[in-house]
């Protein structure tokens, strides 16, 4: 399929990348070992095992794998499911930041775990720590109709540079990117430490917008823009310098307050601006320069699709969505537009009726291996929602991959309906989390089950984090529910109006937090007040944006 | 006091000299008070000069005296404040200081490299230190992929140091 | 060690729990060495200790973290009206049985005879 015997959509290591894995895995094997020995103490180790992903949580470690901007080939995901069986209770779960965690892991196991996954060319490196984490990106790149530039390559770019970085792996706090090459953000890039949007000049030129200190969490904040028009060239020197800023300037007496969102707001937009381009100004620019020869390798490790489909594959889709009224509804919510006319991007749903959001089983993981051969060219995306996709499929072909997919339960018809619900692993994993997210997420599932219903609604975000901490991303939702501890019994926080969409928005409080039964009520009388008061079509956004929370905190809390 | 050498010939032990004793004859540390409130002693014939720098002082206000500067002592108060890199690398592409940078506070082995490829010359190392383990996790890695301070041949895409490259 | 399990009542009892260093899994201190065989899988197993010597009790423990057994020592309160070992908190409850949303995991399910990787 790809002109270099190279892996379609994810990027092909050399020996050196090889090489440089295998030392890796040498040296954490080395660290577990002087851990052992005591020669680390716990307080010494726990940095360098989080940066290669091993937490200590609840019920065993939890060792978070890195898929690059969310691409996986079919061997890859194989070699996951590998993992899932031989060295965990054969599952996973897929992550909010495009990550795979495994929840059963033995720390004496951690470093075989890291070699087995270095075969199939995968790693955990700078999945947690105070360091620059995994780049999240499109699911769609490199396929989506309204893409201008493949975001991929600048993202392994940025991989690449992030990677092991002499002067960034001590941050203040973590720090998160993502990079979108589509007018249509969705990749939230308004809520990382650097979102950055690439995009082309009248020339055909590529350049990047570029945003700082946005984020989640306790404080959540939208990115400020920091440069409309960053040539390719300086990407890295501009990235350098916006870390060098934040490495010397960023809180480090309190966790609470060392991003650099507090950063940002700390010196103010204009203030931090300035010292980002002091630095940038005053730095040997020429050393880092990024190079159109240095582009030009990193994509030439990208194996490309050959797109080729019949004349009459669109008119053949149209036909089987005609004869079918399920699958029609299934292709209205869960494919994308592809740049080619014979093709299109599919969402495999991970949100089965009261299932756990995220979760695959190693079984369902060799299964969309081997459709991903057989449909879209070996390779599998993962998106920030927690869902699969499929990049590259034949429109005549989809009817047929949606029958299969039934069959493995990953077909349900809700992708950015409100059965698609976004859910950290919360209190039944996490030792950060105070109250369980999954179950709620589960109730809500199931009281929308009904699919009707959930295309009447139409498109509603729910996400679920079961702390401040926010791995659930509820202030980006247009209902955000949150895990609250009183007392040692667990309640909810309902947020309204967040979106992290192109008209991005932070979710605000909608009342005092209430028990979980009473938390499911509440949803559904927010979307009953929605229904009856919306004009026409209106999505659950707008019509909290025309009206405003007072319909909406009546519903809830006035028969309480 | 035990101390790994990350280039050649850094090694000697420079006194650290208190603010209100006078200066001895021979190589000595001044801190960056003493050296900010009284500027660079002329040291003529009598031994070179070097300064001492908590993590929350600037290196940028070295600039008018680091041509003066023949070390310089970085202290780092936990391994976890990750400031000490960019006062490193900031010494060597900012000020383009060609002296000794010499690390000292509680490092970890693991950290050695990255100190190295930011334009550390020395790290002063904690009692009872383990050379040999400091020399293994400072030999780990043999690639990198971003440009240090060192000059390093860049590979193909962004790698920039590797066993082939370097002939090691 | 979790706040949350920091508050304690006159007249009710704690258990000592932790975390195995190699393994991860969610350990107990009951009869035994605290340095050896002390710490068990299953909450049953634990050794109950009167909220007031419950912090004599932990210093004694912390020499098995010292000693790399086992990592995070902490008290967790039981529920005086519980039958059987039960945590007054949800998240010991969940240690102490597995994932409320997997009950095919953990303690829990060894119970039933199922999750067999728990005994590796």
């Amino acid at each position: 399929m790809s002109g270099h015997g190279l892996p379609v959509g994810t990027y092909g290591y050399d020996a050196t990348d090889r090489a440089f894995l295998a030392d890796r895995v040498d040296e954490f094997r080395d660290q577990v070992q002087r851990r052992l020995d005591g020669a680390l103490s716990e307080d010494e180790f726990k940095p360098l095992r989080l940066m290669n992903g091993l937490y200590l949580q609840l019920h065993a470690y939890m060792l978070r794998v890195a898929i690059p901007y969310g691409t996986l080939s079919a061997i890859q995901l194989r070699g996951l499911a590998a993992v899932a069986r031989r060295h965990d209770r054969g599952y996973a779960h897929f992550t909010t930041r495009q990550n795979i965690q495994f929840n059963w892991i033995r720390l004496e196991d951690a470093a075989d775990i890291l070699a087995e996954l270095a075969v199939v060319d995968m790693h955990a490196i700078q999945t947690s720590g105070n360091c620059i984490r995994n780049v999240t990106s499109d699911e769609f790149a490199g396929a989506a109709a309204d893409e201008l530039v493949d975001p991929r390559v600048y993202a392994e770019i940025l991989r690449q540079w992030s990677t092991l970085h002499p002067e960034f792996s001590f941050l203040p706090r973590k720090f998160k990117f993502a990079i979108s090459g589509s007018p249509q953000d969705r990749v939230a890039a308004r809520f990382h430490d650097i979102g950055i949007v690439a995009r082309r000049d009248d020339a055909g030129r590529i350049g990047f917008g570029v945003h700082a200190g946005g984020g989640l969490g306790r404080t959540p904040a939208i990115g400020i823009p920091m440069r409309e028009w960053l040539p390719e060239e300086e990407l890295l020197a501009y990235m350098e310098a916006i870390l060098r800023v934040y490495n010397a300037h960023g809180r480090r007496d309190n966790a609470y307050k060392s991003r650099i969102k507090i950063l940002v707001q700390a010196l103010g937009a204009e203030a931090f601006t300035r010292a980002v381009e002091d630095e940038f100004a005053a730095m040997p620019r020429h050393r880092f320069r990024l190079e159109p020869k240095t582009v030009a390798a990193i994509a030439a490790r990208f194996g490309t699709p050959a797109l080729e489909a019949p004349a009459d594959a669109a008119a053949v889709l149209a036909a089987d969505r005609a004869a079918d009224p399920a699958f029609d509804h299934w292709v209205s919510t869960n494919t994308h537009p592809h740049r080619d006319p014979g093709h299109i991007c599919v969402v495999l749903s991970l949100k089965p009726t009261g299932g756990i959001p995220g979760d695959a089983s190693a079984a369902q993981m060799d299964a969309v291996a081997d459709l991903a051969e057989r449909y879209s060219h070996a390779e599998i995306r993962v998106s920030h929602l927690q869902n699969l996709a499929f990049g590259h499929v034949r429109r005549d072909r989809l009817r047929s991959l949606w029958q299969e997919l039934a069959a493995l339960g990953l077909a349900s018809a809700n992708a950015g309906l409100i059965g698609d619900i976004v859910c950290c692993p919360g209190l039944d994993y996490c030792t950060l989390a105070n109250a369980r997210s999954i179950p709620i997420a589960q109730r809500i599932s199931d009281r929308f089950a009904d699919a009707e219903l959930q295309r009447r609604i139409g498109p509603l975000r729910i996400n679920i984090s079961g702390c401040i901490n926010a791995c659930g991303h509820h202030h980006a939702a247009g209902i955000g529910i949150l895990g609250v501890d009183k007392k040692g019994e667990e309640f909810f926080q309902l947020t309204l109006g967040g979106t992290a969409e192109s008209d991005v928005a932070i979710g605000q409080i909608l009342g005092p937090s209430l028990p979980e039964a009473e938390a499911v009520v509440a949803i559904e009388r927010l979307v009953e007040t929605y229904l009856s008061l919306r004009t026409g079509e209106e999505r659950f956004l707008d019509t909290y944006r025309r009206l405003g929370n007072r319909p909406f905190k009546e519903a809830v809390y006035a028969a309480a | 006091m035990l101390r790994l050498e990350l280039e050649p010939g850094a090694s000697a032990a420079w006194p650290e000299i208190a603010d209100d004793a006078p200066l001895p004859d021979g190589d000595c540390i001044l801190s960056f008070a003493r050296l900010r409130a009284g500027g660079v002693p002329d040291r003529s014939g009598s031994g070179r000069l070097g300064v001492s720098l908590r993590i929350d002082e600037p290196v940028e206000a070295l600039a008018g005296s680091i041509e003066r500067l023949a070390l310089v002592l970085l202290t780092v108060p936990a391994f976890r404040d990750g400031r000490v890199f960019t006062q490193a690398r900031t010494l060597r592409e900012r000020l383009d200081f060609a002296g000794e940078i010499r690390v000292a506070g509680p490092v970890l082995p693991d950290q050695a490299a990255f100190l190295e490829r930011c334009g550390v010359s020395s790290l002063v190392l904690p009692a009872n230190a383990d050379e040999a383990v400091w020399r293994r996790a400072n030999a780990r890695m043999h690639t990198a992929y971003q440009p240090s301070v060192r000059d390093e041949p860049a590979g193909p895409g962004l790698k920039r140091r590797s066993e082939a490259a370097s002939g090691g | 060690m979790d706040v949350r399990n920091s508050r304690r009542q006159d007249g009710r009892s704690s258990v000592i729990t932790a975390n195995s260093l190699r393994g991860g899994q969610v350990v107990w201190l009951g009869a035994g060495d605290p340095l050896g065989d002390g710490w068990r899988e299953r909450i049953e197993q634990a050794t109950p200790v009167p909220n007031d010597a419950i912090a004599k009790a932990l210093d004694r423990a912390a020499a098995a973290e010292a000693a790399r057994v086992v990592i995070g020592i902490y008290g967790v309160e039981l529920d005086p009206d519980s039958p059987t070992p039960m945590p007054v908190t949800e998240r010991e409850r969940i240690r102490a049985a597995g994932p409320s949303v997997r009950t095919d995991l953990g303690p829990q399910a060894c119970l039933a005879g199922g999750d067999q990787g728990a005994h590796r």
